[in-house]
């Protein structure tokens, strides 16, 4: 581990002046920078840990607008009941990522900027990482890469955006709220994790000094009848091997509103518009829906290792779809 | 038997563990610690051509660069297949040649880990690359060197004449071991030139003398402590390459060194379970009597080191088939040695073979517990012997049962529940009963104690608990006044823990050195100048509650000792089988691994059991959940119904980990397993285990020892993966011939 210096903020204008000095980098959860500062794939000289900035803590899920500050821990967010009840698809998104220990640690805004868990990014032996050290190529490409994205990718990076959380709130038009020497602006959030193109080592809309201050979600009425279906090869403690965030707002048996983003699948939260514009009003019936699921994967690029995603996303819109469905049937009925 | 040999007696070292006493390998830190970290190639193929250590020399705490330029020269050691006790031949940093991705380059030794990995991480290193390197077990590779053979009758006529064939293929990926503990040691030089070595260990002496002979050291100045190990499974049996290169830097340093290998360079510097592929030709009659097994395998080894697992021997003992062709070959590749890892050589072959099995069950269209029930062979159809005990089909039959087995509709895709679907399937799980030797020594003391001393390891298989329970047993005791020493190279020989052998030999030389402390405590007492016993014959003393008996004299063992002029009484002694060669038991005194079995001189000894596995399948993303699991297993005499249902479990989760989720994927590119850490490298975690019954039939076995107790350490593992792959075709109508099973492959 390279040797850094650390430094407690005491309030958001500390953190942000603290934060403008050469190689410094924020810390919240921890549980994504300080391994990579172990494995030697991230090397910032200072650390400048948000704990104590109080205004960056909490949560509000009653009103019109859900606000999550971005040190909520992901457990405590993901134990709100209203958030269980009204939005199922943001708590369960948060339940099924990681396990109790790190969702105790993990922060919801530290969650949005997770790295990705390209195997090529996160070891050091590997000299070709886009990401790592801008320009030294994409050992993914014809390397191991079943984990990695079909949508979205590029001949320079196919890194999937790893969080599950970002994924839910892509499905519900979340925002992102930002702190920075400039002042304080909103991003949303099907803008923050920006497409790879040219630059894959620029991840997210942040500029450098800024600081993910909170997590922005209008209230849906199609929260209800939303699920996170998150496909992986164990039951616990995996990343998506593919993942949907689906609602549906039925109005008798037609959709009146249906939200669908994928996951594990593509570089940055995805969102399936073609599936949600050919299911809005619509019967729902097992036939609409494998109709929608059939278009989620539209604009695939697959690598030989990870052909079977584009069949797999399909599936898993279509279980994700299924489910909502279900859950949207039943709440009419009680 | 009586109440303390096989009675489930908690685990003796389970408070020590859980409340931290116990002290592992790098818990041994010392006054003047020094850190050392590794440099690994990045390279496969190649030479180092400059290394820059000037440019690390002089940062904080930076204390050694040991290169191949400066490395203390080393005497050779064979690999431990090879009659030696090390894991490769090959040694890095005993010159500029790289033979494998993530071979050690260069160790960085510091005042503290931090200074020493960052410097590691900062050393300019400069390689000349060769091209054309190869980690994987290349499709159509040809064997280059035999690993085994075997014959029973006349196989190709008995394939020509087989009324129903399978013809399959099957693969299995490399794989490592993943242990909790890492890998690691501390290594310290005294001032007389003497090495003191903690490092987890299956086998303190083994690792001693391979120690010594590498520096030129007498056996008795060189000492390898490991008394708990978090985790071995064949991993931690020989001596790694960064053992030595601890002791090396600790030598030049002059100070202690600690080297702790992180999960990412652990994958590269330690053993592996090689990639396989299996081609089976299985014929039966049409009413499923097996006629033929043509059976040919690649397995994948080093270059430096013929390393291999022939599994035919073992598959041949399974049913009774007229007809056996088995012939195995190595393929070299450019990775670094392969090793023992649990069941090394039935785990894939027990894959394939059962695989197949169930293939020809369904060509038959034969309830495949059935198709077992009409091969069951009286005798070992390789050598003809009696078995030593065969239960397969009363395991069979209480496994069907405990699994509801009779409910099952053959036929595949026929069975659902919730929407998903259900598969069911079985294997038969087996492993070979070899039978080592060990010795021990057992004192009794004044405070009415025995103290019980082998080198033999504990790695969490519950060897401190049994031989206190076998120690006691002979002596009247409670368990808890036996204390057993176990995982030093200065205690009594024993063999590797290895080959599910030490329950059986260390536990019948510890049976035997207690039974002799006892006869020579009673021939001491009656032959005594006064004490109660004075003048009795031996014979008519006994011992029990700790208590010394005669009619109605009776002594406290603790006076009974005290009151003999040593105030103690010792006993050592070895035990080997009586059908086991003189020549080869005494190699046990020379840290060798003498090991008889599966066939003796007299009879042929194998553990048998029956997997049931249900698989539930989401129909539509396919993921492969395991609601249920059950095994039957005849092991002999159960020493310890708690331990050895732990042995049993752990195999079975570590199979399903095995079937659904384990390989070290290689990249091609630059010929290395690429998935190296725990986030990529998936085990089964405790949720992806439902209900896990274990079942250990009463078996009796007069002919392996004493104590009649089979090894249980592997065979749980054995049978898991054949009968899940089984029960996914059940679920699904798709064969899967390859491991790790994924949703991909039954995506259809």
């Amino acid at each position: 581990m390279q040797p850094f210096e650390y430094h407690r903020a005491s309030s958001l204008e500390d953190a942000l002046r603290q934060g403008a000095l050469e190689g410094a980098s924020y810390l919240a959860g921890g549980t994504t920078l300080v391994d990579l500062m172990r494995i030697g794939v991230m090397r910032p000289g200072r650390l400048i840990d948000l704990r104590d900035v109080s205004e960056l803590h909490g949560f509000d899920t009653g009103g019109e607008t859900l606000r999550f500050g971005a040190l909520a821990s992901m457990a405590e967010v993901a134990d709100d009941i209203v958030l269980r009840q009204d939005y199922p698809a943001l708590a369960e998104s948060l339940l099924l990522a990681a396990s109790a220990q790190l969702r105790n640690m993990a922060t919801v805004g530290g969650n949005l900027l997770q790295r990705t868990r390209c195997l090529y990014y996160r070891d050091t032996r590997y000299s070709a990482c886009n990401k790592r050290n801008p320009g030294s190529g994409c050992a993914a490409q014809d390397g191991v890469n079943r984990q990695h994205a079909v949508l979205g990718g590029s001949e320079r990076c196919i890194a999937t955006m790893p969080s599950d959380w970002a994924v839910a709130l892509t499905a519900f038009d979340a925002a992102v709220e930002v702190a920075g020497p400039q002042g304080r602006r909103t991003v949303p959030i099907d803008s923050f994790h920006i497409p790879y193109g040219e630059h894959p080592e620029a991840e997210t809309a942040l500029r450098p000094g800024e600081i993910l201050t909170a997590i922005l979600v209008p209230a849906s009425r199609a929260g209800r009848a939303s699920c996170y279906v998150k496909v992986r090869d164990r039951e616990s403690y995996a990343f998506a091997v593919s993942s949907a965030a689906v609602a549906l707002r039925l109005e008798g048996a037609r959709v009146a509103e249906a939200r669908i983003a994928l996951g594990g699948l593509s570089t940055t939260p995805w969102r399936a518009v073609a599936s949600e514009t050919l299911l809005r009003g619509r019967t729902i019936d097992e036939a609409s829906i494998r109709e929608a699921a059939a278009r989620a994967m539209d604009g695939a690029d697959p690598r030989p290792g990870n052909a079977f995603k584009v069949e797999l996303g399909r599936r898993t819109v279509e279980d994700a779809l299924l489910r909502a469905m279900r859950r949207a049937q039943e709440g009419e009925a009680a | 038997m009586n109440a303390i040999i096989g009675t489930p007696h908690p685990r003796l070292d389970g408070r020590a563990k859980v409340t931290g006493a116990a002290r592992y390998a790098l818990d041994n830190s010392r006054a003047g610690l020094q850190h050392a970290a590794l440099v690994l190639s990045p390279i496969a193929l190649g030479r180092v051509a400059s290394i820059n250590d000037a440019a690390v020399a002089g940062l904080p705490g930076v204390r050694l660069v040991m290169t191949h330029r400066n490395m203390p020269a080393l005497r050779p050691d064979a690999a431990m297949q090879d009659g030696g006790h090390a894991h490769a031949s090959f040694r890095p940093l005993e010159g500029d040649e790289i033979r494998y991705h993530g071979q050690p380059v260069a160790v960085v030794v510091a005042d503290t880990r931090e200074q020493a990995e960052h410097a590691a991480a900062l050393l300019p290193v400069r390689y000349e690359a060769r091209p054309g390197a190869v980690a994987h077990l290349p499709e159509d590779a040809p064997s280059e060197e035999e690993a085994g053979s075997l014959d029973v009758g006349d196989a190709d006529a008995e394939w020509e004449a087989s009324a129903v064939r399978v013809t399959a293929d099957y693969e299995e990926p490399a794989q490592h071991h993943n242990p909790i503990e890492l890998y690691g040691c501390i290594a310290e030089w005294d001032e007389q030139g003497g090495l003191e070595v903690h490092v987890p260990s299956q086998w303190a002496g083994g690792m001693r003398a391979g120690i010594a002979t590498v520096f030129g050291l007498p056996e008795e100045k060189t000492r390898v402590i490991s008394p708990y190990i978090g985790g071995a499974f064949g991993g931690k049996a020989t001596v790694l390459a960064t053992t030595l290169l601890t002791c090396a830097a600790a030598k030049l340093t002059g100070r202690p060194v600690m080297l702790q290998v992180s999960r990412q360079q652990a994958f590269p510097t330690t053993s592996f379970r090689p990639a396989a592929r299996q081609h089976i030709r299985l014929g039966a009659t049409a009413e499923g009597k097996l006629r033929a097994l043509i059976y040919t395998s690649e397995n994948q080894t080093c270059r430096f080191d013929d390393v291999s697992f022939p599994g035919g021997e073992i598959l041949a003992r399974l049913y009774d088939i007229p007809g056996m062709k088995m012939r195995e070959g190595l393929v070299r590749t450019d990775v670094n040695a392969p090793g023992f890892m649990r069941a090394p050589a039935e785990t894939p072959a027990v894959f394939a073979f059962e695989s197949a099995i169930d293939e020809l069950a369904v060509a038959l269209k034969m309830d495949p517990v059935e198709l077992r029930r009409r091969n069951e062979p009286a005798r070992d159809p390789v050598k003809g012997l009696p078995w030593s005990s065969r239960s397969l089909l009363r395991c069979y039959e209480r496994g069907a049962e405990l699994f509801g087995w009779s409910g099952r509709d053959h036929a595949p895709r026929s069975m659902t529940k919730d929407g998903d679907l259900i598969g069911w399937g079985c294997a038969t799980a087996v492993y070979p009963t070899f039978i080592s030797t060990s010795s021990a020594t057992l004192r009794l003391t004044s405070e009415g104690r025995a103290e019980v001393r082998c080198a033999a390891a504990d790695i969490g298989t519950g060897t401190y608990t049994i031989l206190a329970q076998i120690a006691a047993d002979r002596l009247g005791l409670t368990p808890d006044k036996v204390t057993v020493r176990l995982g030093d190279s200065t205690l009594d020989p024993a063999n590797v823990a290895g080959g599910s052998t030490t329950a059986l030999a260390s536990g019948n030389a510890v049976s035997k050195v207690a039974e002799q402390a006892r006869e020579a405590l009673f021939k001491a007492l009656t032959e005594a100048e006064e004490g109660p016993f004075k003048g009795m014959s031996p014979a008519s003393l006994s011992l029990s509650e700790g208590t010394v008996r005669a009619g109605n004299v009776t002594q406290s063992l603790a006076e009974a000792v005290s009151s003999l002029p040593r105030g103690k009484v010792e006993a050592t002694d070895q035990w080997a089988h009586p059908e086991m060669p003189a020549k080869q038991s005494k190699m046990l005194w020379r840290a060798g691994s003498p090991q008889g079995g599966p066939d003796m001189e007299s009879f042929t000894a194998l553990a048998f059991g029956a997997q049931f596995v249900e698989v539930r399948i989401n129909p539509r993303t396919r993921t492969i959940r395991v609601p249920r699991m059950v095994g039957v297993y005849a092991g002999g005499t159960i020493l310890n119904p708690r331990t050895a249902h732990s042995q049993l479990m752990g195999g079975m989760v570590w199979g399903l980990s095995n079937a659904l989720l384990e390989a070290s994927e290689v990249d091609r590119n630059h010929a290395a397993f690429a998935n190296a850490d725990m986030a990529e490298y998936h085990i089964a975690v405790n949720a992806d285990i439902g209900a896990l019954d274990v079942e250990m039939l009463e078996e009796r076995d007069d002919k392996i020892g004493p104590l009649g107790a089979k090894g249980l350490g592997e065979i749980g593992i054995t049978g898991t993966a054949p009968a899940l792959a089984n029960a996914v075709f059940h679920a699904t109508g798709i064969r899967v011939r390859k491991l790790p099973i994924r949703i991909e492959d039954i995506l259809g």
